[in-house]
C-alpha cells in the first residue's frame, strides 16, 4: 500500500513521459498489478493527446509541397514484398549484380535530377535578374531602409532584397511574410550585413504574385509562426 | 469522425502503394497542424520546416508503421511529430522553452478552415484545453510546458530550472492535477462524449 501512495503521485508524469528511467520502471511494474493506477494513467494518456492538439495553429512556410513533391520524385517507396524477387536476390551473384545496377541507376538518376535542379534554379535566378522589382514601402522609423522584390509573372521564386537596414541585435532575425486574404505565410528569414545589405530567395511553391503582399518584421532568432512585431517593410505584389 | 477516419485511411493504402497524390492529400490535410507542434517544440522556423517534411518523407516510406487500432490518424501523426522535433532539440543542444501559448494576432477561427481543412473537433478540444492551461499559476504552467513540449523528465527539469527534484516533481504533479481537475470541470461530459474510442 505504501508503495501504491508513492507511485499513484508519479502517473501524472508518467502519463507525459515525465518520469527518469528507473521511475518508468518502477510504475510500469506497479501498473500490472493495480487497476485503479491503470485507469488513472489511462485518464491522463487522454489528457495527452488533447495536449497534443494544444499547440497554436500556424501556417506552414510557402513553399513546403513542392519541396516535399521533389523529395517524393527522388524518394521511392519501399516496394511491397514480391516473392519471385526476392527468390533471385538470395543467390549472390546476381544479388551482387543487381545492387551495382540499381547503384549506377540510382547515382546517375541522382546526379541528373542535382543538374536539372541546378539548371532550373540558374535559369530562374537569371530570369529575376532582368525582372521588375517592386519597390517597397517603409514605415516609420526606417526613414533610410530600402526594399525591393523581383518576381516574375507566374513564377514560384522571388527575390528580396533590402537595404540600410539596421543589423540585429543577437536573438533576432529578420522574417518575410506574403499575404494572402489576410493570411501571413512565413517565405523566410533573414539576417543583413554590416552595411544593412540582405537577401532572401523565397520560393513558394505556387505563383508569387498570386499573393497579395510582402512584409518585412522583427522576429525571435529562429522566426515564429506568424508576425508577432509591426511590419517595418512591406509592399502589394 | 468516421467519413474523416475512413478517408485519411484510404489515403494511407494509397501512400503504401506508391501514390504520391495521396500522400500530397495528407500533406495539404495536416501540414499546418504537423509544422505547428514542430515550431511548438522547436521554435525556430527552419528546423520545423525540416521536421515537418521528414515526417511526411518517413510517412511515405514507412506509412504502414500507422495502426489504427491505436487511435485516430492526427493523433498519431501530431504523437510522432512531437517525438521527432523533441529528438531534434535534443541533436542540436537547444534549450526548450514555456513559449506563450497565447493566441497571435492571426484569427484563428477565422483561419481555421484554410489551415486545418479535418479534424476540427480534437483541434477545438486541445485549443479549449490551452485556455485552461492559461489558468494555471505561471510557475506550474511552466513546468508542464517543459516536460511536455520540451521532453524533460524530472531529474533534467530540475537541472534546467535550478530547482531541487522534490520540488520539481511536486509542482509537475499539483500543475498536472489542477489542469486535469479544470479540464473535467470545464469540459467533462461534453468532452468525454465527443472523444473517440480508442
Amino acid at each position: 500500500m505504501r508503495q501504491h501512495d508513492q507511485l499513484i503521485e508519479l502517473i501524472p508524469a508518467y502519463a507525459m513521459g515525465a518520469t527518469d528511467a528507473n521511475e518508468t520502471q518502477a510504475v510500469e511494474a506497479h501498473l500490472r498489478v493495480c487497476a485503479q493506477c491503470r485507469d488513472l494513467a489511462e485518464d491522463y494518456r487522454g489528457l495527452g493527446d488533447d495536449l497534443l492538439f494544444a499547440a497554436p495553429l500556424a501556417s506552414a512556410p510557402v513553399g513546403l509541397t513542392e519541396e516535399l513533391r521533389k523529395k517524393l520524385n527522388a524518394a521511392p517507396p519501399a516496394a511491397p514484398k514480391r516473392a519471385g524477387w526476392l527468390d533471385w536476390l538470395r543467390k549472390p551473384g546476381f544479388a551482387l549484380g543487381a545492387l551495382a545496377l540499381v547503384a549506377l541507376v540510382l547515382t546517375n538518376v541522382y546526379w541528373a535530377g542535382r543538374v536539372g535542379s541546378l539548371q532550373r534554379q540558374t535559369s530562374e535566378f537569371a530570369a529575376l535578374t532582368q525582372a521588375d522589382g517592386i519597390t517597397l514601402q517603409v514605415a516609420d522609423g526606417q526613414t533610410h531602409a530600402d526594399g525591393v522584390i523581383y518576381l516574375q509573372p507566374n513564377s514560384n521564386v522571388a527575390l528580396l532584397c533590402v537595404y540600410a537596414l539596421p543589423e540585429l541585435e543577437p536573438g533576432k532575425t529578420y522574417q518575410a511574410w506574403l499575404v494572402e486574404d489576410g493570411r501571413r505565410v512565413s517565405a523566410g528569414t533573414f539576417d543583413v550585413n554590416a552595411d544593412g545589405y540582405g537577401a532572401l530567395l523565397i520560393q513558394a511553391g505556387r505563383p508569387v504574385n498570386e499573393f497579395q503582399q510582402v512584409g518585412i518584421t522583427v522576429e525571435p532568432a529562429g522566426g515564429s509562426p506568424e508576425p508577432t512585431t509591426p511590419r517595418i517593410m512591406g509592399g502589394n505584389l | 469522425m468516421a467519413s474523416t477516419d475512413m478517408e485519411d485511411g484510404e489515403l494511407l493504402q494509397g501512400v503504401a502503394r506508391g501514390d504520391q497524390d495521396a500522400l500530397l492529400t495528407l500533406h495539404k490535410r495536416y501540414v499546418n497542424l504537423v509544422y505547428s507542434m514542430a515550431w511548438r517544440v522547436l521554435q525556430d522556423v527552419g528546423l520545423a520546416e525540416e521536421v515537418t517534411q521528414d515526417i511526411f518523407l518517413k510517412l511515405w516510406r514507412k506509412g504502414r508503421q500507422y495502426d489504427p487500432a491505436r487511435g485516430r490518424f492526427s493523433s498519431w501523426l501530431l504523437s510522432v511529430t512531437r517525438f521527432a522535433a523533441i529528438d531534434r532539440l535534443r541533436r542540436e543542444e537547444r534549450q526548450p522553452s514555456p513559449a506563450n501559448l497565447a493566441v497571435g494576432e492571426q484569427d484563428e477561427t477565422a483561419a481555421l478552415e484554410q489551415l486545418l481543412p479535418t479534424d476540427h473537433a480534437a483541434w477545438e478540444r486541445g485549443q479549449h484545453l490551452r485556455l485552461v492551461l492559461e489558468q494555471l499559476p505561471s510557475e506550474q504552467r511552466q513546468i508542464i510546458e517543459l516536460a511536455y513540449f520540451g521532453g524533460l523528465t524530472h531529474s533534467e527539469l530540475a537541472e534546467h530550472l535550478g530547482l531541487p527534484l522534490g520540488t520539481v516533481k511536486g509542482r509537475l504533479r499539483l500543475g498536472l492535477e489542477k489542469l486535469r481537475a479544470l479540464w473535467l470541470d470545464e469540459t467533462g461530459k461534453k468532452h468525454e462524449a465527443a472523444r473517440p474510442t480508442y
